[in-house]
């Protein structure tokens, strides 16, 4: 594959040499410049059901990780993003985003504390440039532990009795966003429960070397379990249902951003839970402190489009309506009237919900549960307008996630 | 009177390109071409048989899309195919390269330093918002800010307007680009030598400045003027070469009715009190028009083809003191087949396709420019390589490859002047250059070629060879290019015009001066008949 | 409670002071050093022997000397004499430079900049409407020398000294005064653009080569402004040794020196920008894109200054008498000069640094004992973290040595401060004697760096003051305007 004239290749994940057996439609994409799986079986719907009735396993990897260490470290990323922690304890984890000096949001990601003095911080882009950035005269060490470190997420309702089962140990006292340290096939796993989906579900944090010792365990154990390892299709179905934002999907990262208004606030993506304006300093605080009380800006909200008028405009054409069981991910403007009041970013049909559903960033104004808006969709060869009405997010959010 | 209404002096790709213009809007044109091919420094020539050299310029980055599409350029034959990587071979043997793809130049830069990778999108961002901003700049006439003319106070407003609307972060760091070193505007973003040492060569090429004069910025931002399809910062390759290029346009005037002849050497401007009516040949013919456009260098054009009783003596010091040193060279060689860059891992081969920069590190292209600025020469020159020949298979007999350099610095004021010993010279040290990253080259060499400034002035009557017609500096640029008071593409005499690089906005590839010119003087006919 | 905190005490910290305190505000000045005034100071470096520590010059600008009805006493230097050879010419020849025959355009360019450096620089495009008026003047001051006149003037401040010369066809003394004055304080050599730019700041600011010399030394300036502040009411206090600003939710509300802490409503800095957000506070302070603004600032500093103590008043081959009143400029033709900086650049020492010399002790006698004299050295191209002292003062004595033979036979004493020891000093950083280096591209509302316009910063309440703002020099302006900016805002 290598060989010849102008042959290039992304990265792959320590878990390539398994992912790549697995792979049966060369379904593959990229992530971070890393190649992953789409879906591993010719279709992503067993992938998806196997995240709400049992367990799947998605390679991760590709995630940013940086080890913070040092006096400083708690001052560092305190002032680094939005949400307090100061109040978080070791062992615990903290999910949110970081903004820059005009309250934009850079990334987002979970901050874990291994210690007193040390933390774990992933992020979906490189964040190497921004911790140095933000870190001159703090105390602290930033080490990159991305490519060292392979990440498994294992999501669903029989996640934790597999784990139980591969460790030994009673998982049920690790609760929503806390860890444990575990071994699984003899290895060191960092074990923290969180994930992507809004499920009940863990994330195993490995090193590199032993990443196929431990792909390989759960994998024959899981198989009791009804486990099968889940391209990203499915799981953006699932985060989608979750009502949790992606990178690059759902906002542009300021960074990225080419002109100031295509970044995000926090509060734009119904983040502001996470901001926490009462600490002490921190980046951005001057601009979230103004961003909070304005009422003109754009908000995150749930859509659920009229799928049944979905449905009859394709039986008027005399077809069968296709479900959109790979989310979509084009920005689709949607109408209050004629005049537009914002835009999905993607959509999906849920399985579980058995709903069409979308996020979308809409004008304030419009953006409390049961405005009845308009969307545009492809029929066929036509577009028609749907009604989409906005809702609160998630969409989807089960008792046993945090039980 | 053979009724012209105007008669432009050579058929560089700006006199071709203003002469479309003109002859289009129905204007009866004729074009007078010193040598008897056209395109000027636009050109393609088989010097060995069977192997195509690029003797003038060699890549198209900054050509104006709107040129492309005025004169239909496409519909006559105009071919570009984007360059797609650059490689800079290092002299420890390793390599950095700029991939079309974000995820594989992301790798890449990380591979030497990590925070570059991370701040280089912004980096990328950044500049083509800058130059969002600076391109329509580049489609107008320069207005004369002490001007009380209603047109002129226009187009000043118009660039405060913009100027206003660019955030202020983009204008502050405009500012500093302007008036700073490469070097310096590049330590702001990056730490890792070879980058810095690739994209510092934006600011020299064409200039007689080390990356660490300030100066260099302004010309980086020239360079990062230019989009292929509306892809910024692209170069691309004419099929054919450049000189195809000059084909194309040639074609499209003539399409329009412009009358082109070659092997007619203007001797002089007919002036009659005060009034250009006309130029006389070298051979003694005469032609008259309504206007004469001189697409030569502002030097040439009015130290050598105009009377100076004819200007002011304030004019012609203004026109001696236009700076044209230059540095620059232009290499080819005719190879027996593709030479091996030693540092191109297995698997990387499509870098040989692209850009080969030897310019490993600023204080490297520093070190050429010290050699040279005393009246000297690199002994380690930049190099700007490109092997056409696997981009257009035409370019070269089956198996054989033809490779063009850019070769950088080479002084204009040589201590001594030039000779042919002297070109020998300096060709053998751009090849142990070449060498010491390509080891077999010298084994694959057919037939060498080189033009040195002098070589380069002689043959397209460029003023010490400068590739540009004239530096690019801030001292004569937009409202004081080429000349204070005479940035609007006229001259003190009437009815002589200029449409050439030396003129707004200045060299490389671009059909802008031309463009523009062609517009102001259409306005000037239109008023005349008004 | 203070009203206004004042950290530093050069001739900027305590004409903002004056200013202040002529607005019946309370100010207290406090100076981390032993001495003040910065770089505007003068120390005693051999017994009997006096220097100009820093500068050779750094005259008061004339309107704040006039507001504050100060007389400061000062000898003109009237001549600036170049000693050296021109290309390819094997005899050293000695020449005047008649910067009288200068075009026109220097002298409109310096005018242009003086009463620019005069006018608070607006935050460009945007300015507020007395800044843009202020602007406006200045451009109707441009207009009004007629259009070509005017785009000479604008031209000039793009070239190098090296082409600018060539235009002009300069003789030899011209071009290498004009190369000097332009690359002094620059990170750059005579062949790079836009240098002319800081010979017509430094002849703006009447500091350059031919700036006039303090009589009593450049300490007496700052003795007068300070008594002058003290008879205003203002407190200074001095020698506390490291001082910071206490922040709180990004506004400066007080300075602490050890354990006391003292409160103002305001705090103005006459630190450079790296120091003032380095030191006096905490990088984490400012969001991590200004701090990159900070760090992107350069300071650069090149020049090192050399004293002699001389038993005996020096002679310099085909020097006049009148001429030791004046400036003597040290250095081969441009070509050589941009050779020096060539070796700066990499980190070396260059063989033959250019220097320009001057005698105080010829016009004002206290600078020495009796019969004797002191020559102060300026040397460019010392790379910034040079540190062998014995290599830059053996070149000196050498280039002395060659013009002024014998001299070596009355030297006393020789004290040699380099770029590092300027630094240490004076708190400026890379011993860059302007608080950061006046290029076009650190000029106006990009000094002291983009987005601190009239020495506002990011911090609330906290001020800039000093030569890292606009305009650079130790002319007091740049306190004065800032003062004035703050009064405003106040």
């Amino acid at each position: 594959m290598r060989d010849g004239m102008g042959m290039l290749s992304l990265k792959v994940t320590p878990f390539h040499p398994r992912t790549s057996e697995l792979m049966q439609g060369n379904a593959w994409r990229r992530w971070a410049g890393f190649t992953v799986a789409s879906c591993y079986e010719m279709a992503p719907d067993r992938e998806y059901l196997a995240i709400r009735n049992a367990c799947a396993l998605i390679d991760v990897s590709p995630l940013f990780k940086y080890r913070v260490s040092g006096k400083d470290s708690l001052a560092f990323l305190n002032r680094l993003v939005t949400r307090d922690l100061s109040k978080l304890s070791v062992g615990q984890v903290a999910y949110g985003p970081w903004c820059d000096s005009r309250g934009k949001v850079v990334d987002d990601g979970t901050v874990m504390r291994l210690d007193d003095h040390e933390f774990r911080l992933t992020s979906a882009e490189s964040s190497w440039r921004w911790l140095g950035d933000n870190a001159h005269g703090f105390d602290v060490f930033i080490a990159d532990e991305s490519d060292e470190t392979a990440a498994l997420s294992l999501q669903g309702p029989t996640s934790r009795a597999l784990l139980e089962k591969l460790t030994g140990v009673r998982l049920s006292d690790v609760k929503y966003h806390w860890m444990r340290s575990i071994e699984i096939a003899q290895r060191p796993v960092l074990l923290t429960r969180t994930g992507y989906t809004g499920d009940l579900g863990y994330e195993l944090w490995i090193r590199a070397e032993h990443a196929l010792d431990v792909w390989d365990a759960v994998v024959s154990e899981g198989a009791s379990f009804g486990l099968m390892p889940c391209g990203i299709w499915a799981m953006d179905v699932a985060r989608i249902e979750a009502g949790l934002v992606m990178l690059d999907v759902d906002y542009t990262p300021s960074p990225k951003a080419f002109t100031a208004n295509q970044a995000s606030s926090p509060f734009e993506l119904g983040l502001g839970w996470a901001v926490h304006l009462h600490k002490g300093d921190m980046v951005g605080k001057k601009a979230l402190m103004q961003d909070r009380l304005k009422t003109d800006g754009l908000k995150l909200t749930g859509l659920e489009i009229d799928h049944a008028a979905f449905m009859s405009a394709h039986e008027e054409l005399g077809l069968l309506t296709p479900l959109p069981f790979i989310p979509w991910r084009v920005v689709t403007p949607l109408f209050l009237d004629r005049e537009q009041v914002g835009y999905a970013t993607s959509g999906t049909w849920s399985p579980t919900l058995k709903k069409y559903i979308a996020l979308a960033q809409v004008a304030a104004r419009v953006a409390r549960a049961g405005n009845k808006l308009t969307i545009d969709l492809m029929v066929d060869r036509e577009r028609r307008p749907f009604a989409a009405v906005t809702t609160t997010l998630p969409f989807f959010n089960p008792e046993r996630k945090r039980a | 009177m053979s009724g012209y209404d105007a008669i432009v002096i050579g058929a560089g790709h700006n006199g071709l390109v203003h002469a479309a213009y003109l002859a289009r809007a129905g204007k009866k044109v004729l074009v007078l071409e010193r040598r008897p091919v056209v395109g000027g420094a636009t050109i393609t020539e088989e010097i060995f048989p069977g192997f195509k050299f690029l003797t003038g310029s060699y890549l198209i980055s900054l050509l104006r899309p709107e040129v492309i599409r005025e004169l239909s350029l496409a519909k006559h034959g105009l071919e570009l195919m984007p360059l797609e990587s650059t490689l800079v071979p290092l002299q420890s043997g390793d390599y950095f390269a700029d991939w079309p793809d974000h995820d594989m130049t992301r790798e890449e830069i990380a591979r030497h330093n990590r925070r570059d990778a991370d701040i280089y999108p912004e980096y990328a961002a950044t500049m083509k918002r800058i130059a969002l901003w600076v391109k329509p700049l580049l489609d107008i006439a320069p207005p004369n800010p002490a001007s009380n003319d209603p047109r002129d106070k226009m187009a000043m407003a118009m660039i405060a307007e913009r100027l206003r609307a660019m955030s202020k972060s983009d204008f502050d760091l405009l500012c500093r680009l302007l008036t700073t070193s490469a070097a310096d505007f590049l330590d702001e973003w990056f730490e890792g030598e070879a980058l810095k040492g690739t994209k510092c060569t934006s600011g020299i090429i064409g200039t007689f400045l080390g990356p660490r004069s300030a100066g260099t910025g302004y010309v980086l931002l020239h360079h990062y003027l230019g989009e292929i399809d509306g892809v910024f910062r692209a170069w691309a390759f004419p099929r054919g070469g450049t000189g195809a290029f000059a084909q194309a346009v040639y074609s499209a005037a003539r399409s329009f009715g412009v009358e082109v002849r070659t092997n007619a050497a203007v001797k002089q401007v007919i002036i009659k009190d005060g009034v250009a009516k006309g130029v006389a040949l070298e051979n003694g013919d005469e032609f008259y028009a309504r206007r004469i456009i001189s697409n030569a260098d502002a030097k040439v054009t009015f130290l050598n083809l105009v009377d100076k009783k004819e200007l002011s003596p304030d004019f012609v010091n203004d026109i001696r003191r236009f700076r044209t040193t230059s540095a620059a060279c232009k290499v080819n060689l005719a190879l027996d087949g593709l030479p091996t860059f030693t540092s191109i891992p297995k698997g990387k081969e499509a870098l040989y396709r692209g850009s080969i920069e030897i310019a490993p590190s600023i204080d490297y292209v520093e070190k050429a420019y010290d050699d040279a600025k005393y009246g000297g020469w690199s002994t380690r020159p930049f190099m700007d390589a490109l092997i056409p020949s696997l981009l257009d298979p035409g370019m070269a007999p089956p198996g054989k490859h033809v490779m063009s350099l850019f070769v950088q610095y080479a002084s204009s004021e040589l201590e001594g002047g030039w000779n042919a010993e002297k070109r020998a010279t300096f060709l053998d040290i751009v090849i142990d250059t070449l060498s010491q990253y390509s080891p077999d080259i010298k084994s694959k060499i057919l037939f060498k070629h080189i033009n040195t400034p002098d070589e380069l002035e002689r043959q397209f009557a460029l003023s010490s060879g400068n590739i540009f017609q004239g530096e690019l500096a801030l001292h004569q640029l937009f409202f004081l290019k080429p000349v204070p008071t005479f940035a609007h593409y006229k001259s003190p005499i009437k009815h002589l015009w200029m449409c050439g690089a030396s003129t707004h906005p200045g060299g490389c590839i671009t059909g802008a001066p031309g463009r523009n010119a062609a517009m102001s003087l259409l306005r000037d006919f239109q008023e005349e008949s008004a | 409670m203070h009203d206004v905190i004042i950290v530093g005490s050069s001739p900027n910290a305590l004409a903002a002071a004056a200013r202040l305190l002529a607005a019946k505000k309370r100010v207290l000045v406090l100076e981390p050093s032993d001495h003040l005034g910065g770089p505007v100071s003068s120390h005693e470096f051999h017994p009997g022997f006096w220097a100009d520590t820093a500068l050779s010059s750094a005259p008061l600008h004339p309107m704040i000397e006039q507001e504050l009805g100060l007389s400061i006493a000062v000898l003109p230097r009237r001549t600036v004499t170049v000693i050296g050879k021109a290309h390819n010419a094997s005899e050293v020849s000695v020449g005047r430079f008649q910067k009288a025959v200068l075009p026109a355009a220097f002298r409109n360019g310096t005018a242009l900049l003086q009463a620019l450096h005069a006018s608070p620089v607006g935050d460009l495009p945007n300015m507020t409407g007395s800044e843009a008026e202020a602007l406006s003047m200045i451009g109707a001051q441009l207009l009004g020398l007629g259009e070509r006149e005017m785009m000479e003037v604008l031209r000039l401040g793009f070239m190098s000294a090296r082409e600018l010369s060539l235009e002009l066809n300069l003789p030899f003394a011209d071009r290498v005064a004009l190369s000097i004055g332009s690359v002094y304080g620059l990170n750059e050599g005579p062949f790079a653009r836009t240098n002319v730019w800081n010979y017509l700041v430094h002849e703006a600011l009447n500091d350059g080569l031919s700036g006039p010399q303090v009589v009593g030394g450049l300490g007496r300036i700052t003795a007068l402004l300070a008594d002058k502040v003290r008879s205003l009411g203002g407190e200074i206090e001095m020698g506390l040794g490291p001082l910071a600003v206490d922040v709180d939710a990004g506004s400066a509300w007080g300075v602490s020196a050890g354990d006391r802490t003292v409160e103002a409503k305001r705090i103005a800095s006459d630190l450079d920008v790296q120091r003032t957000f380095g030191q006096l506070i905490p990088p984490y302070h400012l969001e991590p894109e200004c701090l990159r603004r900070v760090r992107q600032v350069r300071y650069r500093g090149n020049v090192a200054r050399v004293f002699i103590a001389l038993r005996k008043q020096p002679e310099f081959a085909g020097v006049g008498e009148e001429d030791l009143l004046g400036t003597l400029v040290i250095a081969n033709d441009v070509e050589s000069i941009e050779r020096a900086w060539d070796e700066a650049k990499r980190g070396n020492l260059p063989a033959d640094p250019p220097i320009f010399v001057t005698l105080p002790s010829r016009g004002d006698p206290s600078r020495a004992p009796t019969g004797a004299h002191v020559l102060a050295v300026t040397v460019l191209y010392v790379p910034s973290g040079w540190t062998d002292r014995s290599r830059v003062k053996e070149a000196v004595l050498r280039l002395l040595g060659e013009h002024a033979p014998g001299i070596e036979q009355w030297v006393d004493h020789v004290e040699v401060n380099l770029p590092v020891d300027l630094e240490e000093r004076f708190s400026l950083t890379g011993g860059q004697l302007y608080g950061g280096e006046t290029n076009l591209s650190q000029s106006f509302f990009l000094r002291s760096m983009p987005g601190c316009r009239g020495g506002c910063t990011p911090i609330e309440n906290l001020y800039l003051c000093g030569s890292t703002g606009h305009p650079p020099g130790y002319s007091g302006m740049s306190g004065w305007l800032s003062a004035g900016n703050l009064l405003a805002t106040a």
